[in-house]
């Protein structure tokens, strides 16, 4: 069987590698499906589906592996950014992302696995009885749009409004606002533009833009991370 | 022809009517239905404000209580200004009420205290709490107790009054928790190795947080052993899992590296020799 490269959109038949993870997808009847995950040559996860009318390949929120517990993610920069009085600048931040496999009837879908594509860690942003528990990544900063394999592209706006010089080392995002998009028969992944105004050399606001790539498709989100109806900024309070 | 004499005349045995003042009949009646209609009105706004942060049951009760009481008082107003005293019935009332409270003591203290549970909320229902040396996850709260569930499975009601005067430990209150445990290796196995595989251990774990940094030192260089404080933060909800696997990932990975962890030995040391006989 060849093996084929992650490729983001519908699925045929075969056998895919997915960073260390093989995945099957193998026709077992009429309308049946087998599916397997490997690691090595051992099998983690292994499911049968009765009934389809198309599975997906789709990059997904770094929220639901090993285990659903928050909505936030925060990014810590590798290399801080100095932002002058007033001024605004961008620039394009990885937002670290997992693989999902869905299975679509009739328009409604089911996931059917989750694949993560690094190492979980976690982190408390705040303090422990105001604060919150955020996933943590550590991101590089990018200049111009750099699709990255097995990740996000984020174009990060930064406006400081206030008169004095400040430093942004981290980002705190709300997932459930957060989009991600997808170009299919690719591996590149982005989310929408997101806009942090610094309001305090230890606060700031960040909104929830448009995407900023043509002939992207946006993801279904699963269900702990539909986004809400009214879109609010998310706060950074403790820090930036 | 006075209107008295009229009354007398034209129809005997009602003339008891003419004698009371109409006037007073209708204040008093004004002052009832006033009363009764203010008091409605306090019940709802009661009901409307307590309902936000209390179970639709209690407040119900809270405003039904405020509502019975204001109507006692209409009542008696009214009475009063018809001229009716009834000072007499507010004490009988009054030592009634005594007796009652005395009888009813600890009825009413639950009552209250429930209510000022209600009202500074130290738990809620799925907490995970200690009350009064009494472990488990939080079930019901009502007006008289509180009902948890023992890590046993056993349920366990607690008096209101109980749970407000105790000391309610509630780690769910918080999203982040301490784990705090001390690795004891031998005085022969490398401290530095030991160190540095308890590290890799507790970095590697997804739940221990990034923020606040875990903290690894050697706390004691104790009798049996070198000491290894291990401070880490977890999210409270990940609690009792990422403690025992870190615990069991640690024994694991210390074994594999040959670090021994020692049990307690003590050197006995004797003033005079010891004698020593053998048995052919």
């Amino acid at each position: 069987m060849v093996l084929q490269s992650l490729k983001y959109g519908n699925v045929e038949f075969g056998e895919y590698v997915i960073d260390g993870h093989r995945a099957l997808f193998r026709e077992i009847g009429k309308d049946r499906i087998l599916y397997r995950r490997f690691v090595g040559e051992e099998i983690v996860l292994e499911r049968i589906v009765f009934g389809y009318e198309k599975i997906m390949i789709v990059p997904v929120y770094p929220a639901l592996t090993p285990k659903y517990i928050t909505n936030y993610l925060l990014l810590e920069f590798k290399t801080p950014i100095h932002i002058a009085p007033g001024s605004m600048t961008y620039v394009y931040v990885e937002v670290p992302i997992d693989i999902a496999i869905y299975v679509y009837m009739d328009k409604v879908f089911t996931v059917l696995d989750v694949i993560p594509l690094f190492e979980p860690k976690y982190t408390l942003y705040g303090d422990p009885f105001n604060g919150l528990i955020a996933r943590y990544y550590s991101s590089s900063i990018y200049y111009e749009i750099t699709p990255i394999r097995g990740k996000a592209l984020a174009k990060l706006t930064l406006r400081n409004r206030t008169n004095e010089w400040v430093i942004v080392t981290r980002l705190l995002v709300d997932m459930s606002p957060l989009k991600i998009f997808y170009k299919p028969g690719t591996s590149e992944a982005y989310t929408q533009e997101l806009l942090m105004v610094i309001d305090s050399p230890s606060t700031a606001s960040v909104g929830y833009g448009d995407p900023f790539v043509s002939d992207i498709e946006p993801i279904d989100d699963p269900p702990e991370l539909r986004q809400p109806r009214i879109i609010l900024k998310t706060d950074m309070l403790w820090g930036i | 022809m006075h209107l008295n004499t009229v009354f007398n005349e034209t129809t005997p045995g009602i003339g008891w009517l003419y004698q009371i003042d109409w006037i007073r009949v209708l204040i008093a009646l004004g002052v009832l239905f006033t009363g009764i209609f203010i008091s409605l009105l306090i019940r709802r706004v009661i009901y409307r404000v307590s309902v936000k942060f209390m179970p639709k049951d209690i407040s119900s009760i809270l405003s039904k209580v405020v509502y019975y009481v204001l109507v006692i008082i209409v009542v008696i107003s009214a009475f009063g200004v018809l001229g009716i005293d009834l000072t007499g019935l507010i004490i009988a009332g009054g030592i009634l009420g005594i007796i009652l409270g005395f009888a009813l003591q600890s009825v009413t203290s639950n009552f209250v205290s429930g209510l000022f549970l209600f009202w500074e909320r130290p738990l809620k229902i799925g907490d995970l709490v200690e009350i009064d040396g009494q472990i488990g996850r939080v079930v019901d709260i009502s007006i008289m107790s509180t009902k948890i569930v023992g890590l046993d499975g056993v349920l366990i009601r607690i008096p209101n009054e109980k749970v407000f005067q105790a000391i309610i430990n509630n780690p769910s209150k918080t999203i982040a928790r301490r784990i705090d445990f001390v690795v004891g290796i031998s005085y022969h196995s490398d401290a530095e190795k030991a160190y540095n595989v308890i590290r890799e251990i507790v970095l590697k774990h997804p739940f221990v947080l990034v923020y606040p940094e875990p903290d690894i030192f050697v706390e004691e260089l104790g009798d049996s052993s070198v000491n290894i404080r291990v401070r880490v933060w977890v999210p409270t909800s990940e609690w009792y899992n990422v403690r025992k696997e870190l615990l069991w990932n640690i024994k694991k990975a210390l074994d594999q590296s040959g670090i021994e962890i020692p049990f307690p030995q003590r050197d006995l040391w004797f003033r005079s020799p010891l004698e020593i006989r053998l048995k052919k």
